[in-house]
């Protein structure tokens, strides 16, 4: 066994945990910081332990705003084109499969499509932010009023992102 | 005799004249001291080890992110460090072993750390990343252990994939395939091609169930692994991989026998065509193999992997099949008095038969009728297939 090979292995599998934490501290200087408002948790009952289960008005993608072929799978990816309202909350402009051009304010959020509502006229998606880890028995804090929270969320320029903070809605 | 006894024993020796110094060092030196194992040693680190490991583990939230991220670099360099002395100096068994514990906590490490930054993943790159550094420390030192490891973090992978993701993870199946299939074809070593086969089979599994292929496909890959079997397997070893994929083309048949009948009007055909090329070229492939072959029955095996689903009573015909197979594998192992062929075929003529009687007797025989008549078909099956068994293992058949 070279004993080289052997430690440039070790390093970097070091290095990639390394890489992975020091990312998420570098998002909240090279990210982008965006504010959504939360919707309706189904399931009831949220609480899982040491996380409260979001959900994001963003996530009901109405018929009118989806333009994504109808051959679609569940699980596949698409774009969210998001820009800020007078209040700076981040609201739905369209959902596509291809990634959209972005203009001064709008962001992109890849979300991946969960399933198809028919009767509502609804395209249910997860962006993949529906986890917000807290301190044990910190939860009641977020029970009432959890489909009135603002989520401050960071997006870095690779494509990483992650919830800076849970407030309530002014 | 003790090498304390011969010690005081020899010593009276050489007083007495009756063996010299040197000889009697001789002596001693056939019979070392024997190593103790530090067993208690070995326990006191163990617990060590877990009183450790459980502080930690229910402080867990109380320790901030740099001092977790500090415990979980700091373990994992201490064990592969350990781990490559010991392998280096001392003993390569302890040595492997403290660096698949290194190779763990890598892996803890890549969720632990996730779970503490809120990384959200998409797909299964985590245990594609974990699979590759057990593959790298396998090329390192070509231990086994590390085969196995790998093996198990890309099926494990694929499976997880599978399961959350309902995709089949690209990357993770070209290492398993190119980079493990390697090895399996190049050492020809019976263990690599157990775990091979085992990964191959579920990670196939997970490939046609999640991209939305026919269940069909599934013979298209084993009859891959039956053909990858003749790289494989050196000289005089034992057939694993064939055996592995006979077994699995031989539970897709009774698959069909369940599941092919009337009930069963979607046959999807979309992609049946490309089906059928892919399949002729590795049929093809299989019969020039077979006919290549010193033995002239291994063509027996190929019947197992013929298409039945696109005819009408595909279930019939698959039952018919699987009888067609355990006979052809008795009378031929009858004729030739191999006792392989004839235990081969009595297990699956048992298999078959057991198999027909419940899908044609279950739907209008009271039920402890039917099992009570079954049973003793069944009884009176392998009473006459063992004695005849018998008969041939003892060489008293003449062919």
């Amino acid at each position: 066994m070279k004993r080289i090979w052997f430690y440039v292995i070790v390093c970097l599998q070091v290095l990639f945990l390394i890489l992975m934490s020091i990312s998420y501290y570098t998002m909240d200087t090279w990210g982008e910081s965006i504010r959504l408002k939360t919707a309706p948790v189904d399931p009831r009952d949220p609480f899982y332990g040491d996380f409260v289960t979001l959900s994001y008005e963003v996530e009901m993608v109405p018929a009118d705003k989806w333009n994504v072929s109808a051959d679609i799978g569940s699980g596949e990816k698409i774009y969210l084109l998001l820009e800020p309202d007078e209040k700076n909350l981040y609201t739905l402009v369209k959902a596509s499969a291809e990634k959209p051009e972005v203009s001064e304010e709008e962001v992109v959020l890849p979300a991946r499509l969960d399933w198809h509502d028919p009767q509502r006229g609804v395209y249910m998606v997860d962006i993949g932010l529906d986890r917000y880890f807290i301190e044990e028995g910190t939860g009641q804090q977020y029970e009432q009023n959890r489909e009135d929270l603002i989520v401050e969320v960071i997006l870095a320029p690779w494509g990483q992102k992650k919830i800076d903070s849970v407030t309530k809605a002014e | 005799m003790k090498r304390e006894e011969l010690i005081k024993e020899s010593k009276e020796w050489v007083e007495e004249r009756i063996i010299s110094e040197e000889q009697r060092d001789q002596l001693l030196e056939r019979y070392p001291a024997r190593q103790h194992k530090p067993l208690l040693l070995t326990f006191a680190a163990i617990f060590i080890g877990l009183g450790f490991l459980t502080f930690i583990a229910s402080n867990w939230s109380a320790i901030s992110d740099v001092f977790r991220m500090a415990i979980i670099v700091g373990s994992l360099l201490a064990f592969y460090v350990a781990g490559e002395q010991t392998y280096r100096k001392h003993s390569k068994r302890l040595g492997e072993s403290l660096m698949l514990i290194a190779l763990m906590i890598f892996g803890a490490g890549i969720f632990l750390t996730g779970q503490m930054y809120h990384f959200t993943s998409f797909s299964a790159l985590p245990f594609f990343v974990w699979s590759i550094a057990a593959f790298g420390l396998f090329l390192l030192c070509k231990e086994t252990l590390f085969f196995i490891a790998s093996a198990v973090l890309t099926t494990v992978g694929q499976v997880y994939s599978g399961v959350t993701f309902g995709e089949y993870h690209i990357w993770t199946g070209l290492l398993f395939i190119l980079g493990l299939g390697w090895f399996t074809a190049r050492e020809q070593r019976t263990d690599y091609s157990v775990w091979f086969g085992a990964g191959y089979l579920i990670q196939s599994l997970v490939l046609v169930l999640s991209s939305g292929y026919p269940y069909y496909w599934l013979i298209n890959l084993i009859l891959f692994l039956y053909l990858f079997d003749d790289a494989a397997a050196g000289k005089g070893k034992l057939r694993v991989l064939k055996t592995f994929s006979v077994v699995s083309v031989f539970l897709i048949l009774v698959f069909q026998v369940f599941f092919l009948g009337e009930g069963f009007v979607e046959v999807q055909t979309e992609s049946s065509f490309y089906f059928f090329i892919v399949w002729a070229v590795f049929f093809v492939g299989a019969v020039v193999r077979s006919a290549m072959s010193s033995t002239n029955y291994y063509w027996i095996d190929l019947l197992l992997f013929l298409p039945l689903f696109r005819f009408e009573f595909a279930d019939a015909l698959s039952l018919a099949l699987l009888f067609v197979y355990s006979l052809l594998w008795l009378t031929s192992g009858y004729q030739q008095s191999v006792a392989r062929w004839v235990n081969k075929g009595t297990a699956a003529l048992l298999a078959t038969t057991f198999i027909a009687y419940f899908q044609l007797a279950w739907d209008f025989m009271s039920r402890s009728l039917f099992f009570f008549i079954g049973g003793i078909l069944l009884f009176a099956l392998s009473f006459f297939l063992e004695r005849k068994r018998r008969q041939v293992s003892k060489g008293e058949v003449t062919p």
